[in-house]
C-alpha cells in the first residue's frame, strides 16, 4: 500500500512538472495565503514566508454569519480583531463566511439588510487593514439556499462597490446545473476537503487525488474566471470504535509524539493510553488518533492536478492556511514550486 | 398506471407520518423536517425529577446549553421585593428598577431627599411616595440604581453591535470603582453586598482580572450574602476573570461549583467551562478541596466532554455519588440517538456497532451502582431494563423495570418510562397472538400523558410491528401500524419502485374501511387508533371507483360520507396549452365538490353512451374531467389527500374518441381530435417519467402522432388554425 502511494505521487510528481512547464511563458499567477485566525498579528516567520513567497495578497476571514435561533436574525461570529496593519505591499481581501443555515432561515425581505449590515461589518473591521478592493464570501451553499445566497449577493454587490468573489467547491464546480452559478466576478476554487473522514488507513478527506480526479473534468467551462486554493494545512481525527468521533483541527499531528498519553500505532495514528484532555478535547483511553498532515510532495500534487483544468487567464492561488504549525513543513522553495505549478 | 401521486407520497412518508395527508391523522412530530432528540429516543430524561434545567439533557441539535426557564422567578426582582416589602410596590419598584431614565432617577431621589416637591412625569402616582418612613431606605436604594445603571453603560467587551458597527469602548473610570468600593461598607447589609458586587463588575469591565479574583477572595463573607443569586454571580465574574487570566485550573473549579451548587447559572456555567490540556485538568482537580468539589468537576466533563469517563471516574472518588443519574441518562439518549440518523435514515454498522458498545457499558454501570446500593437505585433498574428491553431480553427488562416502578411507587414519569421500555420488549420479543397484543395494547395505553417521549415510542412499535405483520401477510395491519408499509417508494428520490401497489385495489380499500371500524380489543384500538379515518378511506374508495370508470358507484360512494371538499377550479375546463395555476384562479369559487363531480360524470355517462350531437357532448366533457382529475391537468387536486395516481390519461383518451366518432361537426371533431391528443401526449409523458425515474434521459421531445396525424386531416376548421397558432408542438410536428 505503501509502495502504491510512493509511486502515485513520483508519478504526479512527474505530471506536475510536465503539465507546470508550458504556463512558465505567461504571467505568474497572484501568490496568496488565507489567514483564518480571529486576531489579526503575523509571527516573524509568517511575514517571512510572505516576502520570500512573494505574497501580494492575504484573504483573511473578518467574520462569520451565522444563526441566532434565540434572536431569529443573522449573528456575527468570532470577529476579526487587528493588532497590526497588513504588511507593506500586501493587499487584504475580507473574507466572511456565512453558515449555510442563515440563507435556509432568513427571510427574503431581509437580504437587503443583511447585505448592507454585512457590508458595513467588514468596513468596520478593516480598517487597520486597508479599505477592501475585493469582498469574498464564503459560503457552502446547496439547491435549497441558492436563490436566498445569490439574491444576497446581488445586494451585497450594489452596495458595497467593490468585486465580490465566492468560494466555490468542488461538488459546486461539477453540479452547477443543480447549484447554480454566484452571481459574482470570481470564484475562488477550494480544493481541499474533498473526502469524508473515515477511519481506514490511507482514506483521506483534506487531499485525495482519485477523489479529486472525479470533479475536473467540467472545470474549464465553469462560467466564472476562477483562482484556486491549495492546502497545506494538517489536522487529526479521533477515532473511537472504528469510527470517527470528532475532528480534532487544533491538533498538530507532530506534536502526538510528545504526549504521554498517547503512542504511536501505525504510520497514520496514534493509541490513547490513558482518558487525558488535549486542547479541549476528551481523549478517552483506548482512542486512535489519525493524522492527516498535507506536504509539499502533496500540494504539488493537488496543483499539478489543477492546473491543465483551470481556464486560461490571470488568477491568484492562495494557499489555506498561513500559520507557523503549517510552514514548518513547506520551505521557502516548497512554496516557490507550489506557487509555480499554477499559473 | 403512472403513479404521480405517489411521487409526492413518497416524501411524505418519509417523515414517518409526521404530516397529516391522506386522511391520516398526524402523529406528533417534533417540527421540521428532520429527527430531532425527542423523535430520536424512547428514555424521557424528566424521571429524573432532579430540580435540573432542561438544558442540560443530551440534544446534540441545540449548540450549548439552555439557560434557566424564563417563567422562573426573576431572582433580582425577588431580592429587592423583600428589601422593600412595605415600602413600595413591586410593581412600581420594578418599574424604576428597569424603565425609569437617568434623570427621572436624580428627581426621584431628590424629592425622596424633600429637595423636591414634584414627582417626575410618569411616576406622580408610584406607590414610592406613600411610606414617608421609608424614604431614606428607597433614597439609598435609588442611589444604589443610578451606580448599577453606569457601570452597565460599560458592562460589555464587544466591539461591534449586533449589526457589525463598531461601537466605542472604554472602562468603567475610577470614581465608579471608588463608589462602589465605598457603598460596599455600608451598615446595611442588603445594599453592601450589591455595592460589592458592582464593585467587582467595575473591577472586571476594566480587565483588571487579578483584581477581580482579589476582590471577591477578600470580601467573600460580604458577597455571599443576603442575596445567593448576587453571591453566585460574583463568583462567575471571579471565575471568568480567572480565565481571561490564564489561570485556566481554578477558573473551571469555579464553574464547577457554580454548576453544582446554583442552579440557575448552572447551564452558563457549563458553558463558559472548558478544560484544554490535561495539566490545567489535573490541576483542577488538585485544587479541590474535597472528593464532593472533584465529583463536581467530573460531572461537568460528563456534560461537556465524555459521560462514560466522568461517570467512572466519580464512582472511583465516591461511589454511592448523587451525580451520576443526570450523566447516564445523558449517555444513554446518546447512545440511542445513534440507531437513526436525524433524516430518518438508517445508521453506518459502525454506529450501530458503537451503540452496542455504549449501551454495554451503561447497563454494566447501572448494574454495578445496583449491586453496590449506589444512589437512584429506581433510576439504574430503569435504565438497566431500558437497555435489556432495547436489546430484546423481555426476561431482564421485566425484573428491572418492575424494580423500579416498586422503588418508586406513585411516581407516573417513572411508571410511564417502564411500560413505555416494557412496550419495546415486547414487541422485540414479537408473537401474533392475542396474550401479547393485548398486553403490548394494554401498556402503551397506560403511558401519562406527560410522558415526554410516548410518540417516539408509539413510532418504533408501530414501525416495528408493521414490518412483523407484514412479512406475516396482514398487510391491513401493516398498513395501519406504519402508513406507507404496503406502498413501496425511494424516500431519497421521491420516486416509485415500480411495483403495482395495493392502494390500486378495491379490495384492500375496503379491508382498510372494515378494518378502521374494527375496534373490539385494545390491540384493535392501538391499530387503527392513530392513523387513517374512514372517511378518508372512503375519498380514497370513491376516487378508486372513479378512477376504474365506475362513476355511479364513486358517486354513491360520495354521497354516503367519503370526504368531499370544494375542488377550487372547474374541471370541464380545457385549454390549447393547459395553465393549471390560472385556471385555479380564476375559478378558484367553482361550485364543483368531489361528490358533484362524481355526480355529474356519472350523469354524462348515461347521455355520453347515446348517439348524436348530444352523447358527443357529453362524451367531451367525461374526457375532459377525467383529463383534468389526471396530474396533466387543471383538477389535480381531486386526488390530493388519497393515496390514489393520477398520471394515466387513458380513459379520458378512450371518451375523447367517441366524441370524435359520435359528432358530425368538423370543428368539434377538430376539437376532440386535438383533446385526444392531449390526453395522448400525457400518456407518454407518464410513460416516459415510470421508465426513467431521474428524469434526466427523455432524448427528445414526446409527440401524440396518432391524434395529430387525425387532427392534420381537419385543417379546414376554425379549431385547427387556433391549435396551429397556440401549440409550438404541433406546428413544430407539421413542419417535419
Amino acid at each position: 500500500m505503501r509502495l502504491r502511494l510512493t509511486l502515485l505521487v513520483a508519478l504526479v510528481g512527474a505530471i506536475a512538472s510536465c503539465t507546470a512547464a508550458p504556463a512558465q511563458d505567461g504571467p505568474g499567477a497572484r501568490r496568496a495565503f488565507y489567514y483564518w485566525r480571529t486576531t489579526f498579528a503575523l509571527s516573524a516567520a509568517e511575514r517571512t514566508a510572505l516576502t520570500e513567497a512573494h505574497v501580494t495578497t492575504l484573504y483573511v476571514r473578518v467574520f462569520d454569519l451565522g444563526w441566532s435561533a434565540i434572536e431569529g436574525r443573522a449573528e456575527v461570529l468570532g470577529g476579526l480583531t487587528s493588532a497590526e496593519t497588513a504588511p507593506v505591499g500586501v493587499d487584504v481581501v475580507p473574507v466572511v463566511y456565512i453558515k449555510n443555515e442563515v440563507f435556509q432561515k432568513l427571510a427574503t425581505a431581509k437580504l437587503p439588510e443583511l447585505a448592507q449590515t454585512t457590508w458595513t461589518g467588514v468596513q468596520a473591521r478593516m480598517r487597520a487593514l486597508g479599505a477592501p478592493r475585493e469582498l469574498q464570501l464564503d459560503c457552502d451553499w446547496t439547491p435549497g439556499t441558492r436563490d436566498a445566497y445569490f439574491a444576497f449577493l446581488r445586494h451585497l454587490r450594489a452596495v458595497a462597490g467593490v468585486p465580490l468573489s465566492a468560494t466555490i467547491r468542488l461538488h459546486q464546480a461539477k453540479f452547477r446545473e443543480k447549484t447554480g452559478v454566484p452571481p459574482v466576478e470570481r470564484g475562488m476554487l477550494m480544493f481541499y476537503n474533498m473526502g469524508t473522514f473515515s477511519a481506514a488507513e490511507g482514506k483521506r478527506a483534506i487531499f485525495d487525488a482519485p477523489t479529486a480526479s472525479q470533479y475536473l473534468e467540467r472545470l474549464p467551462t465553469y462560467p466564472l474566471p476562477l483562482d484556486v486554493a491549495l492546502p497545506i494545512y494538517s489536522w487529526s481525527v479521533q477515532l473511537r470504535d472504528d469510527r470517527v468521533e470528532a475532528l480534532l483541527q487544533a491538533v498538530d499531528p507532530d506534536e502526538l509524539p510528545t504526549l504521554e498519553f498517547v503512542e504511536a500505532a501505525g504510520d497514520d495514528r496514534f493509541r490513547v493510553t490513558r482518558s487525558a484532555f488535549l486542547h479541549g478535547t476528551m481523549l478517552r483511553e483506548g482512542d486512535m488518533l489519525k493524522i492527516e498532515r498535507m506536504g509539499p510532495a502533496d500540494t504539488l500534487q493537488a496543483a499539478a492536478l489543477v492546473a491543465p483544468r483551470l481556464a486560461p487567464g490571470s488568477r491568484t492561488v492562495s494557499l489555506f492556511d498561513l500559520s507557523e504549525r503549517n510552514l514548518t513543513r513547506y520551505g521557502t522553495d516548497d512554496l516557490e514550486h507550489i506557487f509555480g505549478a499554477l499559473r | 398506471m403512472a403513479r404521480f401521486a405517489r411521487v409526492a407520497l413518497g416524501a411524505s412518508f418519509a417523515a414517518l407520518a409526521c404530516v397529516a395527508i391522506r386522511g391520516e391523522q398526524a402523529q406528533a412530530c417534533g417540527g421540521g423536517d428532520f429527527y430531532g432528540i425527542t423523535e430520536l429516543t424512547t428514555f424521557d430524561p424528566k424521571v429524573l425529577g432532579d430540580p435540573i434545567n432542561d438544558g442540560l439533557y443530551y440534544d446534540p441539535f441545540i449548540a450549548g446549553y439552555q439557560g434557566a426557564c424564563e417563567a422562573c422567578a426573576n431572582p433580582v426582582l425577588a431580592d429587592w421585593n423583600g428589601y422593600l416589602k412595605g415600602a413600595i410596590l413591586p410593581a412600581d419598584w420594578e418599574k424604576i428598577l428597569y424603565q425609569a431614565t437617568p434623570s427621572e432617577l436624580t428627581a426621584i431621589g431628590q424629592k425622596l431627599a424633600g429637595k423636591a416637591k414634584a414627582a417626575p412625569k410618569g411616576y406622580e402616582q408610584s406607590s414610592i411616595w406613600k411610606t414617608p418612613a421609608a424614604a431614606d431606605k428607597l433614597r439609598g436604594a435609588i442611589e444604589f440604581v443610578q451606580l448599577a445603571r453606569e457601570v452597565e453603560g460599560y458592562s460589555s467587551f464587544e466591539a461591534y453591535d449586533a449589526d457589525g458597527n463598531a461601537k466605542p469602548t472604554s472602562a468603567p473610570p475610577d470614581d465608579l470603582l471608588a463608589t462602589a468600593r465605598a457603598g460596599s461598607k455600608s451598615k446595611d447589609r442588603f445594599l453592601a453586598q450589591r455595592y460589592a458586587f458592582q464593585a467587582v463588575r467595575v473591577l472586571f469591565y476594566r480587565r483588571d482580572w487579578a483584581g477581580t479574583v482579589a476582590f471577591v477572595d477578600k470580601n467573600a463573607s460580604l458577597l455571599a450574602s443576603p442575596s445567593d443569586d448576587l453571591a453566585w454571580n460574583a463568583r462567575l465574574y471571579a471565575a471568568g476573570a480567572l480565565s481571561r487570566d490564564g489561570k485556566r485550573a481554578r477558573a473551571n473549579l469555579e464553574l464547577a461549583r457554580i454548576h453544582a451548587n446554583y442552579p440557575p447559572l448552572s447551564a452558563t456555567a457549563a458553558n463558559d467551562f472548558r478544560p484544554a490540556e490535561e495539566t490545567d485538568w489535573r490541576a483542577s482537580l488538585k485544587l479541590a478541596k474535597t472528593a464532593r468539589e472533584k465529583t463536581e468537576l467530573w460531572r461537568l466533563v460528563g456534560i461537556k466532554n465524555d459521560g462514560v469517563v466522568a461517570m467512572q471516574e466519580i464512582l472511583k472518588l465516591d461511589p454511592k455519588s448523587p451525580l451520576i443519574g443526570l450523566l447516564l441518562v445523558r449517555e444513554l439518549a446518546h447512545a440511542e440517538s445513534r440507531g437513526m440518523g436525524m433524516w430518518g435514515e438508517k445508521p453506518e454498522p459502525s454506529e450501530l456497532l458503537a451503540q452496542t458498545k455504549a449501551y454495554a457499558t451503561l447497563e454494566k454501570i447501572a448494574l454495578d451502582q445496583i449491586a453496590r446500593g449506589g444512589d437512584k437505585p429506581w433510576l439504574m433498574e430503569l435504565v438497566a431494563g431500558h437497555i435489556a428491553a432495547k436489546r430484546g431480553d423481555l426476561a431482564a427488562a421485566r425484573a428491572h423495570l418492575g424494580r423500579a416502578t416498586a422503588a418508586k411507587p406513585g411516581d407516573a414519569a417513572v411508571a410511564s418510562q417502564a411500560k413505555a421500555s416494557l412496550a419495546l420488549a415486547l414487541v422485540a420479543n414479537w408473537k401474533i397472538a392475542p396474550a401479547y397484543e393485548q398486553e403490548l395494547a394494554t401498556t402503551v395505553a397506560g403511558l401519562d400523558p406527560s410522558f415526554g417521549r410516548a410518540d417516539s415510542v408509539r413510532s418504533a412499535i408501530r414501525s416495528q410491528l408493521a414490518g412483523i405483520y407484514a412479512k406475516a401477510g396482514q398487510i391491513v395491519d401493516a398498513e395501519f401500524l406504519l402508513p406507507g408499509t404496503v406502498e413501496p417508494y425511494d424516500p431519497y428520490s421521491s420516486r416509485p419502485t415500480g411495483a403495482k401497489s395495493k392502494w390500486d385495489d378495491v379490495g384492500f380499500i375496503q379491508q382498510m374501511i372494515t378494518r378502521a371500524g374494527k375496534t373490539t380489543t385494545p390491540f384493535d384500538k392501538f391499530v387503527v387508533g392513530s392513523s387513517f379515518t374512514i372517511a378518508g378511506l372512503q375519498q380514497d374508495l370513491a376516487s378508486r371507483y372513479l378512477l376504474d370508470g365506475d362513476f355511479a358507484t364513486a358517486a354513491r360512494s360520495f354521497a354516503a360520507g367519503a370526504t368531499s371538499a370544494p375542488l377550487g377550479t372547474d374541471p370541464f375546463v380545457m385549454h390549447i396549452v393547459d395553465c393549471h395555476d390560472c385556471d385555479h384562479e380564476k375559478y378558484a369559487n367553482a361550485s364543483w365538490t368531489h361528490a358533484s363531480l362524481a355526480k355529474k360524470l356519472a350523469e354524462l355517462e348515461k347521455t355520453a353512451k347515446g348517439n348524436g350531437e348530444a352523447a358527443a357532448q357529453a362524451a367531451m366533457q367525461l374526457g375532459s374531467a377525467l383529463y383534468n382529475i389526471s396530474y396533466h391537468g387543471n383538477a389535480r387536486m381531486f386526488l390530493e389527500n388519497t393515496h390514489q395516481v393520477t398520471g394515466d390519461t387513458s380513459l379520458a383518451l378512450r371518451w375523447y374518441k367517441r366524441a370524435y366518432e359520435l359528432s358530425k361537426n368538423r370543428d368539434f371533431k377538430a376539437r376532440a381530435a386535438y383533446y385526444a391528443a392531449k390526453a395522448e401526449l400525457g400518456n407518454l409523458i407518464t410513460q416516459a417519467e415510470t421508465a426513467n425515474p431521474d428524469g434526466t434521459g427523455t432524448p427528445q421531445p414526446l409527440v401524440p402522432t396518432t391524434w395529430f396525424a387525425v387532427l392534420k386531416q381537419y385543417n379546414d376548421t376554425k379549431y385547427y388554425r387556433q391549435v396551429l397558432r397556440e401549440c409550438g408542438t404541433f406546428s413544430d410536428w407539421l413542419k417535419h
